[in-house]
């Protein structure tokens, strides 16, 4: 039996053929997919880069399904230590927009990892101000109100 | 035609989540693209307590965020962090004697048991001056006790409450010789609330065998000029309160006596506020043990006869509307006996102090009453009052170990290593 495939269309215009079992990992294309016959969805918010990153983890997350119940594709140890690793080689805007995709297509094992690595990154950070730099955060604080908060933090009484 | 509808709007649809948004992340490389408020809640619901309390200063948003009840929920929750042994030490430091609260990280051997304690976090505030006895670690919280107040403590936000005093009681300001007041900070889980359960307890006149008894509750959070005690209406006999309160599904029992030599058990339920008493077996020697969680249920751990004969006896409640229990003696092993014989000599006593998230109860070496610290009274020869190792009891292997805490500032000079608890929480709760 051939494998059903579906194109998905990064907002650059690129056409991506995927198996629908490694797109359906998204509970938003899975539903799309159920509820209508079309063959090509069109991502109007994701680049071609994220679209095909985002793919890259479908695929090697992909659950089986020959017949004999469910047989991962890789054990969890390996795919945890796969994880890590593809996390780790993608660039903090990237990570921020991977997240982003994750949060879209609702994949929610996608969007744990991220979440992870940037919780991660923020943890690793120095002072807030770091955090601010990295994460391009605006400072609403006057310099009396982190005053307050760092002597709280010291001192709670 | 081909297919070409937006999906955030399905998005949208199926999650609210879109519509609270919120300046939080911008990047350079392109104009103003945020990220969902639920987002950044995922994202620090996975971060540690410590750099959470540490990095509120990064925006007005975190901070809200942080201190908010519907994240400080949820991170306790989802977060999942490793167990840890409270302790209060007191030592001399320049011929003074000085309090220090502690915790120390289990370190565990190749078969993944706990093979010793190292203390490194010193949890010591200023604000914590003077004697205090820690009565309980709770989810992260801590009572401490000296004889005139109690505090509450957030072992991680640092936030340490002074309660109030309970001046509508009768039996606290009487100067009373058999006068027992002992605070527990339980959970209601119908409510999400944590509530402070005082205790007290006296003879009448110096009658033994006659008792009267009341139960106060205060409630954590919320708005603190609205935070006072509430007497609890008691429709059970008066009773004297014996045993630190254990709190098993919304529920906080401690043994207690209604007549004498017979004790009974006090359920306390947290949210409803009702009063039970109920029968403990008839032929469980008494007062010679203590209330442990055996397999999530309720049981009387009775080892007096530990120390010298190794012998055990584990009541385990089966049926609480049936008040059905279930009997296991234990034998403990000679050569596991002998250990216990070696360092807990005639002088010494053990007590539990709870038990581990294996189900290990932990039995804490101490010097018989007659010696014990006073508040105010210093003694002398420090060093042998501190005892820096536990007994880790598995009752299920009927296997014990012991376990040395190691790593503790100015040893020499440690006078007492009082140990609170064991616990695995990082809560973020504002009291």
């Amino acid at each position: 039996m051939s494998k059903k495939m579906i194109v998905l269309k990064s907002s650059e215009g690129v056409s991506f053929v995927v198996e629908e079992a490694v797109a359906r990992q998204s509970k938003i294309i899975s539903f799309l997919v159920e509820e209508f016959p079309d063959r090509e969805l069109p991502l109007t918010n994701m680049t071609s880069e994220i679209l095909r990153k985002t793919i890259e983890y479908c695929k090697k997350h992909v659950v089986e399904d020959d017949g004999g119940g469910d047989s991962s594709s890789s054990s969890s140890g390996d795919l945890k230590e796969w994880d890590v690793k593809f996390v780790a080689e993608i660039d903090q805007p990237r990570l921020m927009d991977l997240l982003m995709a994750a949060n879209y297509l609702d994949i929610p094992s996608l969007l744990d990892v991220t979440c992870q690595k940037v919780a991660d990154t923020i943890a690793a950070c120095n002072d807030e101000k770091e955090i601010r730099a990295t994460f391009n955060i605006e400072n609403d604080f006057t310099e009396e109100e982190v005053e307050a908060i760092r002597m709280e933090n010291q001192y709670p009484i | 035609m081909p297919f070409s509808f937006d999906l955030a709007v399905i998005s949208l649809r199926k999650k609210k989540r879109m519509k609270r948004r919120s300046k939080v992340v911008r990047r350079r490389h392109e104009p103003t693209r945020e990220i969902p408020f639920d987002l950044v809640v995922e994202i620090l619901t996975r971060l540690p307590a410590k750099s959470l309390m540490r990095f509120r200063s990064v925006s007005k948003l975190w901070s809200s965020l942080i201190c908010s009840q519907y994240f400080t929920k949820r991170f306790q929750r989802l977060s999942s962090s490793s167990p840890r042994l409270y302790m209060n030490l007191s030592f001399f430091d320049n011929s003074h004697l000085k309090d220090a609260l502690l915790s120390a990280s289990p370190r565990y051997d190749s078969g993944n048991t706990i093979s010793s304690f190292e203390a490194d976090q010193d949890l010591t505030i200023p604000a914590m001056r003077g004697y205090y006895h820690v009565s309980q670690v709770f989810r992260g919280l801590m009572c401490l006790m000296n004889e005139k107040s109690a505090k509450i403590y957030n072992t991680t936000t640092r936030q340490l409450v002074v309660l109030p005093d309970i001046e509508e009681s009768s039996i606290i300001p009487e100067d009373h010789k058999y006068k027992k007041i002992m605070y527990h900070i339980c959970h209601d889980p119908v409510h999400d609330q944590y509530k402070v359960v005082c205790t007290v307890s006296k003879t009448r006149g110096e009658v033994l065998s006659r008792y009267m008894s009341e139960y106060w509750v205060l409630q954590l959070g919320g708005d603190v000029s609205l935070r006072r005690w509430r007497k609890v209406p008691c429709q059970c006999p008066p009773h004297m309160t014996l045993t630190q309160g254990l709190t098993i599904n919304g529920r906080l029992y401690s043994l207690a006596w209604i007549h004498l030599p017979d004790s009974v058990l006090v359920s306390f339920d947290v949210s409803s506020e009702e009063i039970s008493v109920h029968q403990v077996p008839k032929d469980a020697e008494w007062p010679y043990g203590d209330l442990i969680e055996y397999g999530e249920k309720l049981a009387i751990l009775e080892f007096s006869r530990l120390q010298r004969e190794g012998k055990t006896k584990l009541w385990v409640m089966e049926d609480a509307m049936k008040n059905r229990w279930s009997k296991k003696p234990m034998d403990l092993h000679p050569s596991q006996l002998n250990l216990l014989k070696m360092h807990i000599g005639d002088n010494m006593s053990l007590r539990v102090q709870g038990t581990t998230r294996k189900g290990e109860v932990i039995l804490v070496p101490r010097v018989k009453s007659k010696t014990d610290y006073q508040p105010g009274v210093v003694m002398m020869e420090p060093q042998i009052r501190a005892f820096f190792y536990i007994f880790l009891y598995d009752l299920q292997k009927n296997d014990m170990r012991k376990v040395e805490i190691k790593e503790t500032p100015n040893r020499y000079l440690t006078y007492t290593c009082d140990i609170a608890g064991f616990d695995a929480v990082e809560n973020l709760m504002y009291l």
